[in-house]
């Protein structure tokens, strides 16, 4: 292995740990600061870094010190298994972790003639590995609600177990229908065969070839994060919290951020299937390497335009109003970032300038594309949570009995119906 | 006789669910999406038109006369302490918060006055009966005070002191019960 | 240097299994039988994935672990057995030393077995494991046996729904 390739490995490797860690705490503030602005309040805006808000992120950080610092106990009436009590978090947050390594987040880079994955485990059968991997997480809230001795724990426990397995039939047929029209098992691939047009005009995004799969595999995903409107686990018994009671301090974080890393994943497993994965609507990788000075040339003229839109919001919206006598530090705060913003933005400016006027078919466009792809797909990642965290504050939960009748009685029908025409038209289109 | 008497009026209750498109739910997930984002992004586009007050920078707005805040024990013209210990308001308030301890008067005005006055805001409901039941107007609650912190349980108990000093908040104050006092 | 991580991976994997199954035997608690179980069949996928065969391992994680466990779990809990419920077991010991003693030849034999077993079948490429060349085994030479099992699959669910369905009062419109 050449040094270009173990840095190119490790690269993505760093970049599939810090995508799936940095987004808890940017998640938390989401869901937050979502909720707040949907129920006509501003959401945590006060919490600062010598006076740097960054419109809330800070308080993430905030809740990690004082989960890090709280005090550790295991209450009294656990008496045995305390080992499986302790271990149960982990088994969530480990399994959700390593469900994340699978996404592509770019194309495979041709590194010193070979081809190198972007992903954190450079293998060729994702979509097996989440469904495996992703079954293996509610085993950690089962264990966590029985050890801990609360009928109320117990009861969580059980109702999670009982609608995670039913609804993993319906995510396993939905997925093999999806399996069958895209004809590969690689997440790659997957992301390839959406790079088309159908009907002209329309990308061949997997939401529009196969919308009836791509309701339910939505749906039952979900599920299997124990989102509402589905959260019965965790917000069933409302004021005990589920399965979560007995756990305090880290273990709790581990939980959390264990739930906050499946909701991610599951979201990246959308963009990846779904929504075209870390592509341009109407390019596809060899295109866009071969306009790369098009491309870069549109990017010039838009990244200024949205960071100015960007830098008038900030200020407008970065302060509180104008009848109060302080404001506590927002205007230092909005003049240094509108600074930062600024530079920031003529650095790209720069890169892309160089870029444009670099001969084609340099090192430059090969390590700017997947860079490019690296950021649509956070973009897309970001609003497929942005949908998730709206849906949960949308709608009311449903009731055990509902969630076990639509899982059995209408999705399970649905995704078999489903599967029975996509592999007659995958059948008779393929002859 | 089979008299049916019809009732003359029947609320007939409108029963949802049973159409299609409420079975399927996709309909009404759509509509609920549109409110919340039509929220969201009108928050988004301008923070500052929220209703939201900025406490403490902002105040509360509708603190008026009739507000229940803190007590205060009112004086009469000569400075004097209008209160006259007659237990009243200890006996109305309904979580039994005031502790009073009556004395003699020395300035001739009246027989009796409260040594100790005390009242425990952290038992206090805030309901002002004990306002009502004063008979000589001594006992208000319209500082328009909220707010009360402390740093342990003593300092949430108002002495008669602290409660004498306490003013109130508003300008147009009539003086109830103005015969009872006996001036 | 591969030699050395796969020989301690497999010690590491098969001290997964072992321990798994004597955690199944000897607990006293039912809440370490299913850790044991879960530990069990999470190193025997281990097992598999070190002979790269990566659709078995993915078929153990999803359908044992992800599956099997949490029905078992879901089962330990709604059973609820007590140890009180349970019949008694005197002269534990002495079975459990009467039965090793019975095994142990039995075990020689099942030794022996396992270890030619190898010659009866010919060796597969470097390349199977995958989904694709499992699928293309599976559905050319092992057709009629994989649709016996699903058959026998489709009557144990049926059996589970039948046994399962509460009775159904006249009076309630189901």
């Amino acid at each position: 292995m050449t040094t270009a390739q173990i840095l190119v490995t490790l690269g993505s490797i760093v970049l599939a740990a810090l995508l799936a860690l940095l987004m808890i705490p940017v998640l938390v503030w989401l869901e937050r600061r979502v909720c707040g602005l949907i129920q006509d309040r501003p959401g945590p805006n006060r919490t600062n870094v010598f006076g740097f808000r960054l419109g809330g992120v800070v308080q993430s950080f905030a809740d990690v010190v004082k989960l890090v610092t709280k005090e550790e106990y295991i209450p009294d009436h656990i008496r045995y298994g305390r080992w499986i009590f302790l271990l149960a978090p982990m088994i969530t947050f480990a399994s959700a972790l390593l469900a994340f390594m699978v996404i592509p987040f770019a194309d495979t880079v041709q590194v010193d003639g070979a081809a190198l994955r972007i992903q954190g485990l450079p293998v060729s059968y994702g979509i097996l590995w989440y469904l495996a991997i992703g079954s293996v997480g509610i085993l950690g809230m089962v264990f966590g609600g029985w050890l801990s001795h609360n009928k109320y724990s117990l009861l969580g426990a059980l109702r999670a177990a009982a609608q995670m397995i039913s609804y993993e039939l319906a995510l396993g047929l939905g997925i093999i229908s999806m399996i069958l029209t895209y004809d590969t098992i690689d997440f790659n691939a997957m992301v390839q065969w959406q790079s088309g047009t159908f009907w002209g005009f329309i990308p061949a995004w997997g939401l529009f070839i196969q919308p009836f799969a791509a309701v339910i595999i939505i749906i039952a995903l979900f599920v299997e994060t124990n989102r509402a409107p589905f959260s019965v686990a965790e917000g069933e018994s409302e004021i005990v919290a589920g399965f979560f009671t007995e756990y305090t301090a880290m273990k709790f974080a581990m939980y959390f951020m264990g739930e906050y890393v499946a909701m991610n994943t599951a979201s990246a497993v959308i963009v990846t299937m779904f929504l075209g994965g870390y592509q341009l609507p109407w390019f596809s990788t060899a295109a866009l390497l071969e306009h790369f000075r098009t491309v870069a040339g549109v990017l010039l003229l838009l990244v200024p335009v949205v960071m100015t839109l960007f830098i008038l919001w900030m200020r407008r919206n970065n302060r509180v109003r104008l009848t109060l006598s302080t404001d506590g530090g927002r205007g230092r705060e909005t003049r240094i970032l509108t600074g930062v913003l600024i530079g920031t933005t003529l650095l790209i400016e720069a890169i892309l300038l160089w870029l444009l006027l670099e001969p084609a078919g340099s090192i430059g466009a090969s390590v700017a594309v997947p860079l490019l792809q690296i950021v649509i797909f956070v973009v897309k990642l970001m609003l497929v949570n942005l949908f998730i965290i709206l849906i949960r504050w949308t709608l009311p939960r449903f009731r055990y009995d509902q969630v076990q009748v639509l899982g059995w009685r209408y999705l399970l029908p649905a995704a078999l119906a489903n599967l029975f025409v996509t592999s007659i038209i995958v059948a008779g289109v393929g002859s | 006789m089979n008299d049916t008497v019809k009732p003359t009026r029947i609320t007939t209750v409108p029963r949802y669910g049973d159409q299609p498109a409420d079975k399927l739910y996709l309909p009404a997930i759509y509509a609920g999406i549109k409110v919340t984002l039509g929220h969201f992004v009108r928050n988004v586009l301008d923070i500052t038109a929220m209703e939201t007050l900025e406490y403490p920078e902002e105040q509360p707005t509708d603190i008026t006369s009739r507000y229940r805040g803190l007590h205060r024990l009112t004086h009469r013209e000569d400075g004097s302490i209008r209160c006259v210990a007659c237990f009243m308001c200890a006996t109305a308030c309904p979580a039994q918060c005031i502790n009073i301890i009556a004395t003699e008067r020395t300035d001739g005005i009246d027989e009796k006055m409260p040594e100790i006055f005390a009242i425990d805001t952290l038992e206090c409901v805030f309901c002002g009966m004990c306002v009502e039941a004063c008979p000589c107007d001594a006992i208000r609650m319209d500082t328009g005070i909220f707010s009360v912190t402390g740093k342990t349980r003593e300092d949430f108990v108002l002495q008669r002191d602290r409660l004498l000093s306490h003013t109130g908040a508003f300008e147009t104050e009539q003086t109830r019960n103005k015969e009872a006092s006996h001036d | 240097m591969i030699e050395i991580l796969e020989t301690s991976l497999f010690a590491l994997l098969a001290l997964g299994v072992l321990t798994g199954g004597l955690m199944i035997l000897l607990a006293r608690r039912p809440a370490t039988h299913a850790m044991g179980f879960f530990i069990a069949l999470l190193s025997v996928a281990g097992l598999f994935a070190l002979l790269h065969q990566s659709f078995l391992f993915f078929a153990q994680v999803l359908v044992s672990v992800g599956g099997v466990v949490i029905v078992t779990l879901i089962m330990i809990l709604t059973v609820n057995l007590r140890e009180a419920d349970l019949p008694p077991e005197p002269h534990q010991t002495r079975w459990l030393i009467g039965a090793a003693v019975i095994i142990a030849p039995l075990s020689l034999l099942l030794y022996q077995t396992l270890t030619t077993l190898g010659d009866a079948f010919p060796p597969v490429s470097d390349t199977f494991g995958g989904t694709r060349s499992l699928g293309t085994l599976l559905f050319h030479d092992g057709v009629l046996p994989f649709e016996i099992l699903s058959v026998l699959l489709l009557t144990a669910m049926v059996g589970a729904i039948i046994i399962g369905k509460k009775e159904q009062s006249y009076d309630r419109e189901s």
